[in-house]
């Protein structure tokens, strides 16, 4: 019994845990293309909350600034003094900052990390790739 | 494993955009299309040349092809679940003017276009008191 009550009260923390973890660590899908070859429609991604400074060539997850309920997942393309610039990387295929300028930093708010699905693109998220046609 | 299993499964979509919604919207654009229907059956009417009158017809076909485009996407692109709980009648609405707009091209009638335009007038009611003007035009209308 002891044993089955300790196995019950570390799966519980376990829970516990990943629930809590949420807030730092998430998994997303990637919907659209505007991110090939990096990303393609129906990866997974593994995302962190985003703490500290922005870099030039992070994957982020930043909200819509033109419909707060989407996030939209780009690479950083600048950090300037107007804000955060975001770029899709496959250009021709993206909306981004050429649309809707920068954004502030607290748009800003999950850094991708991992592509963990589907099997084969399991890895890091690669730098971006020379955009065609932008 | 079914908690990590789990822990993986995606919580929500990210958009990397494959299409360009530039968010631009105004039932400005179709209205000026439909009153270039309604003008041009009128010169129709008032003049006998025969050539004149194909072409009359030719264009206002293309325009009235037009006005359905823009109603389009205002109709899938600009308005939301949202307004659709505001305006139950959003889709019947859309429905119905598009079915107008599909009248004043296949007809010369003048009083099929006036209709149209109050129907793309209750249109833009709708995209006004939904924010449309200030949350789509880059300055607003111009005045």
């Amino acid at each position: 019994m002891p044993i089955a009550r300790g196995l019950a009260a570390s799966l519980a923390v376990a829970v516990i845990g990943l629930v809590a973890a949420r807030r730092w660590v998430d998994a997303v899908e990637v919907r659209g293309s505007s991110m090939a070859p990096a990303l393609l429609p129906g990866d997974r991604l593994l995302v962190v909350r985003r703490r500290g400074p922005i870099r030039r060539g992070d994957v982020v997850l930043a909200l819509d600034p033109r419909d707060a309920a989407r996030e939209l997942v780009k690479r950083v393309d600048a950090v300037t003094d107007a804000g955060v610039v975001l770029r899709g990387d496959h250009a021709a295929l993206s909306t981004d900052a050429r649309t809707f300028g920068a954004l502030p930093a607290s748009a800003v708010t999950w850094r991708a990390v991992l592509r963990y699905w589907p099997p084969g693109r399991v890895g890091q998220i690669p730098a971006a790739a020379a955009s065609e046609g932008g | 494993m079914l908690t990590l299993r789990s822990f993986l499964r995606p919580t929500r979509i990210v958009d990397a955009h494959c299409d360009i919604p530039c968010g631009v919207y105004d039932p400005e654009q179709a209205r000026i299309e439909a009153e270039s229907c309604l003008r041009i059956i009128e010169k129709y009417d008032q003049n006998t040349d025969e050539l004149f009158r194909a072409r009359c017809i030719a264009v206002k076909e293309e325009r009235a092809e037009l006005v359905k485009h823009h109603l389009d996407v205002l109709w899938h692109d600009y308005f939301k679940p949202e307004h659709l709980e505001k305006y139950p009648d959003l889709h019947d609405t859309f429905w119905k003017a598009t079915k107008q707009a599909s009248k004043v091209k296949q007809s010369l009638d003048a009083g099929a276009a006036r209709e149209l335009l109050s129907m793309i007038d209750t249109i833009d009611e709708m995209w006004k008191s939904t924010g449309g003007l200030e949350k789509t035009r880059v300055n607003g209308r111009p005045s």
